[in-house]
């Protein structure tokens, strides 16, 4: 049995049940094509980099569940943005013991530092970044000023190219697996600065293909 | 008559052998699943692809697949209901206040999905509502699919993707009907669940085994069979934990997995006791839908649960709390206790006979206190009671010359065998059965097993006593057709 028998249980003890159950419906999966890297910058209206400053799930007028990510901006890569945090709305969430799970919705999570690809700054979407994992990354600290950039899933990532360099013996169009084509990942954990690219050659990557004549 | 626990102990052999631990599976579930391990689908989506088959067709065949190769079971109803119902701030003129959905599992095309739009190369996108539940999981209470109508969908065999005709859509309805039932995205073996699903247009063992682990239930644990009476145990380091139970979650509690048959409807009375443990019981049907939970109904920190219970199997978990307790610790040992009241005798299961024959003789028993109008398996030291039986005998052996035999096993082991003074004596194995009576078998024959007996008389405080009836022909005396669930006596105070 999850509760604990003290009838009100420790405020921590309440937010590390609730962070689980959180954690839970990140696991879940729709279908979404694959897309190349070139796509996925192309898409963006906007990419920042930026660190996941709070995170709310509530329901709103509609009656519906969204979780509300808030983000500190330090660096915007690809388009305009004029202030320094930005609010992404995602479907889903949990409120009390009510879920609504959309399916591979990995939404990000507190504290998290990141490259984000916003697909639309004026629509609603189910999830507002692009190709929803695919338009994720995520940047690891190595404590020495080093870092490396990773996907969702932690995966380090070693190269990044536009969809017309990617060979052709890779699979054509298919399911996302989190990952846009072009994007090469090495599986294991982040042990050193060689483990994948840092964020200022991914960021790089990024403005030569919104901008190739830069 | 040793021969007579013979079989039991060989039962409860193939009981242990039977309970395997959840191997590693690289499918990806977390505890998140309707209960009851089925839920309705209402298919009656609109419209028919260019291939000729209608989109409802392509959502029978893969509900109907999901159904016919996994235990979870969609009752499929050829009625539509709107996805978004529910969802959408339109809902509430429809009669659906928005936020919780309407109770349905529909599918349908639309643009956007309940007014949020789908993104780019968004196909589909399953909607999932869900309550959080006691064992650290979900339980999923609604889920919807939306296909993006701005997609090109087909119907056809061979590879996922044909530039001409646009995407499978029975293959991505495969794929999302695997997410509503509790299904996450598998990375690295082929499945339908693979995020690149590929060319592969049919459930693969590994579906399979992810929606078995989800929905066999209590069954990912070893699993005793229980009856009625005391049955003792411990919760410790190494046992299963509901996480593993229930195939994902983040209750990590310890716990023991109980299995019981009933053969007729039966109230039902099961508690669990500790001098140490804070005690939690959880009871479930077959298919792992909880029915009852307590933590607190016997007194300090025992748990107790009374139930009416229909015919069929039920899993009984031994359980305590994760994070701690105020009132005991969560591990230690535990004494669980089963009894019954009951207007009838109780069918008792497992058929058996000495020498392997068959038979459709059929066995039944209980315990009476003559100051009670019903029956229960328990009785006070001061109570004064009888131990009845009932067997059917089989057609073939009515009327033949035959013999009834009555046994008491003892907790101990010890072996009593009623003789035809109606007496109790030791059985040591030697010197062939003894009978109770002899007699030309009726269709039906009562058996008393003890009779106006009064356990404090005996000198007996607290004992307990499991009886088995049984009868032979003279024909074949060595032959005995008998039961192995036995009538339970528990005197207790």
């Amino acid at each position: 049995m999850r509760v604990s028998k003290q009838r009100f249980p420790p405020f921590p003890y309440l937010v590390a049940l609730l962070m689980a159950c959180f954690c839970l419906s990140n696991t879940q999966a729709s279908t979404i094509l694959q897309m190349s890297f070139g796509e996925v910058v192309d898409s963006s209206e906007l990419v920042f980099e930026g660190q996941v400053a709070s995170l709310e799930s509530r329901r709103i007028d509609d009656g519906n569940i969204y979780t509300f990510v808030t983000f500190q901006i330090s660096e915007i890569v690809k388009g305009e943005f004029e202030n320094d945090t930005i609010e992404l709305r995602f479907l889903g969430g949990q409120v009390g013991t009510r879920g609504l799970q959309v399916s591979d919705m990995q939404m990000p999570e507190i504290g998290e530092r990141g490259i984000y690809f916003v697909e639309s700054l004026l629509r609603f979407q189910v999830n507002p970044l692009v190709g929803w994992a695919q338009g994720h990354y995520l940047i690891a600290d190595l404590g020495n000023g080093d870092n490396v950039v990773t996907t969702a899933n932690r995966d380090p990532i070693v190269s990044v190219e536009a969809a017309d360099k990617v060979p052709a013996t890779l699979p054509q169009t298919s399911f996302s697996k989190g990952l846009a084509k072009g994007v090469s990942v090495r599986q294991g954990l982040v042990s050193n600065a060689s483990s994948g690219i840092s964020a200022a050659q991914f960021k790089a990557s990024i403005r030569e293909m919104a901008d190739p004549a830069r | 008559m040793k021969n007579i626990i013979k079989p039991i102990i060989v039962g409860l052999a193939l009981v242990l052998l039977a309970c395997v631990s959840v191997p590693g599976f690289t499918f990806n579930i977390a505890g998140i699943k309707w209960p009851g391990a089925s839920t309705r689908l209402y298919i009656g989506m609109s419209g028919t692809s260019s291939s000729g088959i209608s989109w409802r067709d392509a959502l029978n065949r893969a509900a109907v697949e999901w159904t016919d190769k996994t235990p979870f079971s969609f009752i499929i109803d050829q009625a539509f209901r709107n996805p978004c119902n529910g969802y959408s701030a339109s809902s509430a003129a429809e009669g659906f206040p928005s936020g919780n959905g309407d109770g349905a599992n529909g599918a349908d095309f639309g643009a956007t999905v309940c007014g949020n739009a789908f993104g780019d190369n968004v196909l589909a996108v399953s909607l999932v509502y869900t309550e959080s539940n006691l064992l650290g999981s979900f339980d999923i209470t609604e889920a919807d699919m939306v296909f993006n109508s701005n997609s090109r969908f087909d119907i056809y065999d061979g590879p996922l993707v044909n530039q001409s005709r646009g995407i499978d859509f029975g293959r991505v309805a495969l794929h999302e009907m695997g997410h509503v039932i509790g299904l996450s995205h598998e990375q690295s073996s082929a499945s339908i669940m693979r995020a690149t699903i590929g060319n592969l247009s049919t459930l693969q063992p590994d579906d399979i085994e992810g929606a078995t682990t989800l929905y066999t239930g209590y069954t990912n644990c070893p699993v005793t069979s229980l009856d009625f009476g005391r049955v003792t145990g411990a919760l410790s380091l190494g046992d299963c934990s509901v996480k593993q139970l229930v195939g994902g979650g983040s209750d990590d509690s310890l716990v023991d997995t109980y299995e019981f048959t009933l053969a007729q409807t039966t109230s039902v009375s099961i508690s669990m006791g500790s001098s140490s443990l804070d005690s939690v019981l959880v009871l479930m049907d077959g298919n792992s839908r909880v029915l009852e939970v307590d933590d607190a109904g016997g007194t300090g920190c025992d748990a107790r649960i009374s139930k009416t219970l229909a015919a069929g199997t039920y899993a009984i978990l031994a359980n305590t709390f994760a994070g701690g307790s105020t009132c005991g610790k969560t591990d230690g040992p535990y004494q669980i206790t089963m009894s019954y009241q009951s207007n009838a005798l109780i069918e008792r299961a497992r058929e058996t006979s000495l020498q392997g024959g068959s038979s459709n003789a059929k066995f039944a028993g209980a315990v009476k206190a003559r100051n009670k109008s019903f029956y229960s398996n328990i009785v006070k030291p001061s109570e004064t009671f009888d131990v009845v039986g009932r067997i059917t005998v089989d057609a073939q052996h009515q009327g033949q010359v035959g013999f009834i035999v009555v046994a008491g096993v003892l907790a101990t082991g010890e072996i009593l065998l009623r003789n035809s003074a109606a007496q109790f004596v030791p059985y040591d194995g030697k010197g062939g059965i003894i009978r109770a009576s002899t007699k030309v078998l009726s269709s039906v024959e009562s058996v008393a097993i003890l009779d106006n007996t009064r356990a404090s008389d005996l000198g007996f405080n607290d004992i307990e006593v499991n009886f088995l009836i049984g009868y032979g022909l003279n024909s074949n005396p060595n032959e005995l057709y008998f039961h192995s669930a036995p009538i339970n006596l528990l005197v207790t105070p």
